[in-house]
């Protein structure tokens, strides 16, 4: 193992180039949204969840309720209790080494599933290279975007849609059914619109629920 | 936009979902029961439905009708390509130059 291999894993390095450009376009965003730059930067910092982070700029900016806001990232992340069960049930770390559960994304959790089981310290030469890249390029990215022009920043606020739709897109090719949790979620949000704020959650909760009470053909097609 | 409010949002923020990450760490012993991993699976789908739903009407420029529809066209194009998390960066990329360009013009 060479000296750089010993502090990086190799895996975290496509994790972290590919996080760079869109922790960058989170900061950039954020500012072109008006928010003071510390506010992406302590997103990235302490919440480190790409999708929930975009989703709670997008409804600050728009200005959804606080409790709007906060239970909607919530919501959002509620996947990665999932990925976290996954994960752990796997490892047998003694309990102190499991805060860097606080480490663990789609990206991390995926690639450090793949293969054996990582001890701790394996994971932690996996986790903190993406982690150090996200908070970094969102730093660039808010700093940067107080000084560039408002017509670029202008154009970076339609990139916030876009990566929801590219997000969209990404979890419906891996789990085909969940068109459908998308659809109802957009239409029961619409629907419930003359309740202001509360239309979001309601959407993402029915959207889910009509995903749930469609037949998984698959399992029933288990003996 | 109150520094207080928006303090209030990162701190609430992040220790739900840092609760959400640790407690499975210390308590997950059984699998998830598959209706409640079922509906985990949908939430997000779900959440980024809504999303779309509430945030493009606003996404639309005055004067620049072309600019959703070509935002959402590169988006679809390069998000439906294989290859890992650069698409959906190159995807985001594209569609902010597609802003650009059409308020340039």
């Amino acid at each position: 193992m060479s000296r750089v291999t010993r502090i990086v894993d190799p895996r975290a390095v496509p994790i972290a180039l590919g996080y760079l450009p869109v922790a960058f376009a989170f900061g950039l965003a954020a500012v072109s949204l008006h928010t003071p730059a510390w506010f992406p930067i302590l997103l990235s910092f302490f919440v480190y969840a790409g999708a929930s982070q975009f989703a709670a700029l997008h409804l600050v900016a728009t200005g959804s309720p606080t409790l709007t806001v906060i239970l909607a990232v919530w919501l959002i992340n509620l996947r990665m209790a999932l990925e976290s069960v996954s994960f752990f049930r796997r490892v047998h770390w003694p309990r102190p080494p499991r805060a860097l559960a606080l480490w663990l994304t789609d990206e991390t959790f995926v690639a450090a599933s793949l293969g054996p089981a990582p001890e701790h310290w394996e994971f932690l030469r996996m986790a903190w290279l993406p982690y150090a890249v996200w908070v970094a390029g969102t730093v660039l990215g808010a700093l940067l975007g107080a000084i560039l022009p408002n017509l670029l920043k202008d154009a970076f606020g339609i990139s916030i849609d876009a990566l929801f739709i590219t997000l969209l897109v990404s979890t419906v090719r891996d789990n085909p059914r969940t068109v459908w949790a998308a659809l109802a979620g957009g239409a029961a949000t619409v629907l419930t619109s003359p309740l202001g704020g509360w239309s979001l959650l309601l959407g993402m909760v029915l959207g889910a629920l009509v995903h749930l009470a469609i037949p998984d053909a698959r399992r029933e097609a288990q003996p | 936009m109150s520094s207080v409010r928006l303090l209030v949002i990162v701190g609430a923020t992040a220790v739900g979902t840092a609760l959400l990450r640790y407690l499975p760490a210390l308590f997950a012993t059984r699998p998830a029961p598959h209706r409640l991993e079922r509906l985990l699976q949908a939430v997000p789908a779900a959440a980024l439905g809504a999303l779309l739903t509430q945030s493009a009407p606003t996404a639309l420029p005055p004067g620049h009708p072309l600019t959703l529809t070509l935002a959402l066209a590169a988006a679809l194009v390069l998000a439906v390509r294989p290859g890992g998390v650069l698409w959906p960066v190159a995807g985001a990329v594209a569609v902010a130059a597609t802003g650009l360009l059409l308020h340039w013009t």
